[in-house]
């Protein structure tokens, strides 16, 4: 064990210091040989005192120069057993010459790190060693503390001199929820170290130690060209040391999604949610699992995840009020038990809200009947027909999507409003037609340098041979044609179309093609965009686009087909899934919230679960204006769980989900073969033994004492047998 | 007499140690020797004949006197007109070095000195010559007068049995003194381990030689002497008044080592520088090697 003298006093077990009272033993044998000895009659006397008054200064410096090497051999087996070690020397040196050691600790902040075992997680003993370090350091090194979390969390950016500082932000810290990103990370190492030696010159040595599982979701690149770069860069000021606290061989069983298939959700509506669990390495295992709505438990059963496929479990709830609701799916817990629970947050409200603008008489109308079939009774989707002015004049925040329905032609204003109404979250179908003019449309929503496009698509010409085309499904691949999988009779594959816009795959969005016609041209083209989800039709939705000026052929006949009722309301569906997607992020992904209808002087109190200080937090963060809204942003989400937002006197509260990343509980590690060679590699149980971890700078000596040692015991042989038994 | 028959016919000195009185010791060493022996060693102490003498077997045959031999068919051994008895001194050193001994079970310095005297005193005896002694500390202790007659054996071995090695020793003015009593020429035979001042003791060589007397030094050495093999620290009793001194040995060995060989060297250079006979005889070596070898190399010389 390290003595708390270990500061001052550079022995490891200075209580074997004692035995360099066994030095006094050849002084003590030699006084004792004075006093015993035999007795010879001796004739040849005049030879022997003759000698002795010739040699008497020689034999006194070869008896004492025995003696000397004698008890110094006690003495440095002594101090070998006190394990000395050179760094407070070397500090008291370093103390004149003013150099003394920056250490940078480096703690895996992925949830990995979170693996329990002997009642200790990986994390603890992370912390336990990083303590150990900074407790058993010199006076004067200076000490940084780094999370190697996504992104990487500097704790001490400033070399901290007191290491108590360092213990007690080390107390405080607990694993984060997310994952860690290596190059980010050594990018910040870097930054931290090259600043510590500008700033302060009397660092002269840089130790970097990094405590990490070897998770390879974390070290899966250590060998790429930039990591590697980046670490060769490092060791060439510093000396690396990796810690490996983790051990090969960890099970875990995780639940990896946790989601409802019906996003619109009403009162009384039946909403079925389903939950997906699996195991990672290891057997086949029984789980219990609980669903828990609104912090009620509602369904408790076993579920069996097999070794090498997810298991599924589900149930389904009926909401009776509106408002914010949650579900949480949990497990018993395991030694990972982060990934244990998931929860999902979503709003239960009075009707989806959906706005049609249309630029031409009818151009919306089949769109909002397919929407909304009845219109007397109650309905689960409010949808209201207007004409373009409204597109400026309405609050389309109020709206959870925006149909555009052959809107002739898009300016500046439109296409701010669009793009305010996409970045806070709104989702916008765009069906085209006669009236439209797509040059406006690719001008406002598509080509503003430096902005994302607003359109999954450029809008190329109309179509003009006039032939009839038919829809091609793409194999059914897309959400929105889906259902008609297996149901080729449904209508989908007979819908005529006479005339649609060539539609360019925009390439700086993300686009997919939905449908496409016959011809191989693509029909639906969908893109997510800022927050929300923008799906484009390269034909009309109703019957009120004509090919021709007097011409009594409409664009399509899609809008009377059986097909269309479905595909609008699986657009719905995926419009309303993104809106949904708001409220439940991953750990690490920014919170963002709207603060409609709240003052801006107010701020948004936001509570989540515990982290770092263990306790329950509450954070003021301050509202923005833009868009024509208040807005928030809170990008330290790195804690999984339920996280409340508090609008003051709005009297307000919206509840946000996030949820882990589940492939960070995959048990695999990294081949430390893999590892570059300027990583020193402390295995396991060093790592979490007594044994000295500050090896470079506080070097146990007692190898070279011992080795001494044995050369002054060679040395006295000589001598002794030179002095003593050579002849003349 | 006691049977020698009872005695083992070994001459190395643990042997001749259980051997109780010198008598019996140089009985045992000479006859034992004799018996040896294929030649007779009577001739290596001739250097002046004065008659003749019955062949014995050994002799050699170029002093046969063919005359007698055709006359009356007896073996005579011619012996020349103006010849005299050949008179062996032999000097016994006293003092108290002689007494040491580093093996409780072996013979001393002095005792081991005495086997040899005795037994050299038995041979001359037995050859018809005369043969006188002295023994010496630091003043000549005991003196027996030259007599080729068997009956002074008798006298010898009592004289060397009260010799107690206690005092002193001063050799050089003792070889003085002794150069002048011994007033007819004749071989000295000094059996000491010469532990005094070497320039005194070659000058009392010296004289000797000057005296025409043929000088043989016989250094009588314990092997501790030569070897220092003590390795554990030791309280050192000097004797001859030498004082006490505590030590430890394997840090001086080499340095007394040095010092004796100096001090054998000295005495052998100087020996040889005087003509006399030097001959180094450590008490662990049997008596019977170290009477051959100084016999055999006499024998050699007269040829």
């Amino acid at each position: 064990m390290f003595s708390p003298l270990f500061a001052v006093w550079p022995f490891v077990n200075p209580i074997m210091l004692g035995w360099l009272a066994a030095a006094a033993a050849p002084i003590l044998i030699h006084l004792l040989s004075k006093r015993r000895y035999r007795e010879e009659t001796w004739a040849a006397m005049q030879f022997l005192l003759a000698a002795v008054e010739k040699n008497s200064r020689r034999i006194r410096f070869e008896q004492l120069l025995l003696l000397a090497l004698r008890t110094l051999i006690l003495l440095l087996l002594a101090a070998a057993l006190a394990e000395p070690v050179l760094g407070p020397l070397l500090s008291i040196g370093d103390r004149f010459r003013g150099g003394v050691t920056h250490w940078v600790l480096v703690l895996d902040g992925s949830y990995s790190m979170a693996y329990r075992e002997d009642d200790k997680s990986f994390f603890e003993t992370a912390k336990e060693m990083a303590g150990k370090i900074a407790r058993d350091s010199q006076q004067g090194d200076g000490f940084t503390l780094i999370i190697m979390s996504d992104p990487p969390t500097v704790v001490i950016r400033e070399p901290a001199f007191d290491s108590a500082d360092v213990s007690r932000e080390l107390d405080v810290l607990s694993v984060r929820h997310g994952g860690a990103n290596l190059e980010a990370t050594l990018a910040e190492l870097e930054r931290v170290v090259n600043s510590a030696r500008d700033e302060h010159s009397r660092l002269t040595r840089t130790q970097v130690c990094i405590f990490s599982d070897l998770g390879r979701t974390t070290w899966g690149q250590v060998d790429s060209a930039s990591i590697r770069k980046r670490i060769a860069s490092l060791s060439e000021s510093s000396t690396m040391r990796l810690f490996d606290v983790g051990r090969d061989g960890c099970e875990n069983s995780a639940i990896v999604n946790l989601r409802t298939d019906e996003p619109v959700m009403t009162p009384g509506r039946e909403i079925r949610f389903s939950a997906e669990l699996q195991q990672f390495q290891g057997g086949e295992s029984r789980r219990r699992v609980q669903f828990v709505v609104d912090g009620h438990r509602v369904k408790d059963e076993s579920v069996i995840i097999a070794a090498d496929q997810p298991a599924s479990v589900s149930f389904s709830h009926r909401f009776a009020r509106i408002g914010n609701h949650t579900v949480e799916v949990r497990m018993d817990d395991d030694a990972l038990s982060l990934d244990d629970s998931r929860w999902l947050s979503f709003q239960v409200r009075e009707s989806i809200r959906v706005l049609c603008i249309e630029g031409k008489p009818n151009a919306a109308k089949f769109v909002a009947l397919a929407l909304a079939p009845r219109q007397d009774g109650p309905n689960p989707i409010r949808a209201e027909v207007a004409t373009e002015p409204a597109l400026l004049e309405r609050e389309l925040a109020e709206y959870d999507c925006l149909f555009l329905c052959n809107v002739g032609r898009i300016g500046r204003e439109e296409s701010r409003v669009i793009r305010d109404y996409l970045a806070q979250g709104g989702s916008m179908v765009c069906f085209l037609g006669d009236q439209v003019q797509p040059d406006s449309y690719n001008r406002w929503l598509n080509a503003k340098d430096g902005e994302p496009p607003l359109l999954p698509a450029i809008i190329g010409d109309a179509q003009q041979d006039l032939a009839q085309y038919g829809f091609n499904p793409v194999d059914y691949r897309h959400p929105l044609v889906a259902p008609f999988r297996g149901h080729e009779q449904a209508g989908l594959l007979t819908t005529p179309v006479w005339k649609y816009f060539e539609l360019i795959a925009n390439p700086k969005a993300n686009a997919t093609t939905a449908l496409a016609f016959d011809n191989g041209a693509a029909a639906i083209v969908e893109a997510p965009i800022l927050r929300g989800r923008v799906i484009l039709c390269a034909t009309a939705g109703s019957t009120a686009s004509k090919i021709a000026p007097g011409e009594t052929t409409p664009w399509s006949a899609w809008a009377t087909w059986p097909s269309f009722p479905p595909v609008i309301q699986e657009m719905l569906r995926l419009a309303v899934t993104d809106r949904m997607n708001d409220r439940n992020v991953k750990v690490g992904d920014p919170i963002l919230g709207i603060a409609s209808g709240v003052n801006l002087g107010d701020a948004v109190s936001l509570s989540g679960p515990p982290h770092d200080s263990g306790a329950e937090w509450s954070e003021r963060i301050p509202l923005t204006y833009e868009g024509g809204h208040s807005r928030w942003t809170f990008s330290n989400a790195y804690w999984s769980g339920l996280y409340r937002a508090e609008y003051g006197e709005a009297d307000r509260v919206d509840t946000f989900a996030v949820n882990v990343e589940t492939k960070e509980g995959v048990p695999s590690r990294v081949d430390t073969a893999l590892l570059p060679s300027q990583f020193k590699l402390s295995d396991q149980q060093v790592a979490k033994g007594d044994e000295q971890l500050v090896e470079d700078a506080q070097q146990p000596y007692f190898r070279h004492l011992l080795a001494l040692m044995a050369l002054c015991m060679v040395v006295e042989s000589l001598l002794a047998w030179r002095f003593g038994n050579s002849s003349a | 007499m006691s049977q020698p028959e009872t005695y083992p016919k070994s001459f190395d000195p643990q042997t001749l140690a259980k051997i109780r009185g010198l008598k019996l010791r140089a009985r045992h060493i000479v006859e034992g020797y004799v018996s040896g022996l294929h030649r007779s060693p009577y001739q290596g102490f001739s250097i002046e004949f004065a008659e003749h003498r019955e062949y014995a077997q050994g002799d050699d045959l170029r002093y046969l006197d063919w005359k007698v031999f055709g006359r009356t068919d007896k073996l005579y051994l011619k012996r020349f007109e103006d010849e005299t008895n050949l008179i062996c001194y032999l000097v016994l050193d006293a003092s108290e070095s002689m007494a040491y001994k580093s093996d409780p079970d072996s013979l001393s310095k002095f005792e081991y000195a005495q086997c040899v005297a005795a037994s050299l005193a038995w041979l001359v005896l037995q050859q018809q010559d005369a043969m006188g002694f002295a023994s010496f500390d630091q003043q000549i202790q005991s003196f027996l007068p030259p007599t080729g007659s068997s009956a002074v054996m008798k006298q010898l071995l009592e004289l060397m049995e009260q010799s107690k090695p206690e005092a002193k020793t001063d050799s050089g003015p003792i070889f003085h003194e002794l150069a002048r009593r011994f007033n007819k020429r004749g071989v000295i035979v000094v059996l000491s381990d010469l532990f005094d001042n070497v320039d005194s003791v070659l000058a009392g060589l010296k004289h000797c030689r000057h005296r025409r007397h043929d000088v043989v030094v016989m250094q009588i050495l314990d092997p501790a002497e030569t070897s220092f093999p003590f390795d554990r620290p030791t309280l050192f009793h000097g004797l001859e008044q030498y004082p006490e001194l505590l030590a430890d040995p394997r840090s001086l060995r080499r340095a007394y080592l040095e010092e004796f060989n100096q001090f054998l060297h000295a005495v052998q250079s100087g020996c040889r520088g005087a003509q006399v006979e030097y001959r180094q005889i450590t008490t662990d070596q049997p008596v019977d090697v170290a009477l051959s070898s100084f016999l055999n190399s006499r024998m050699h010389r007269v040829r």
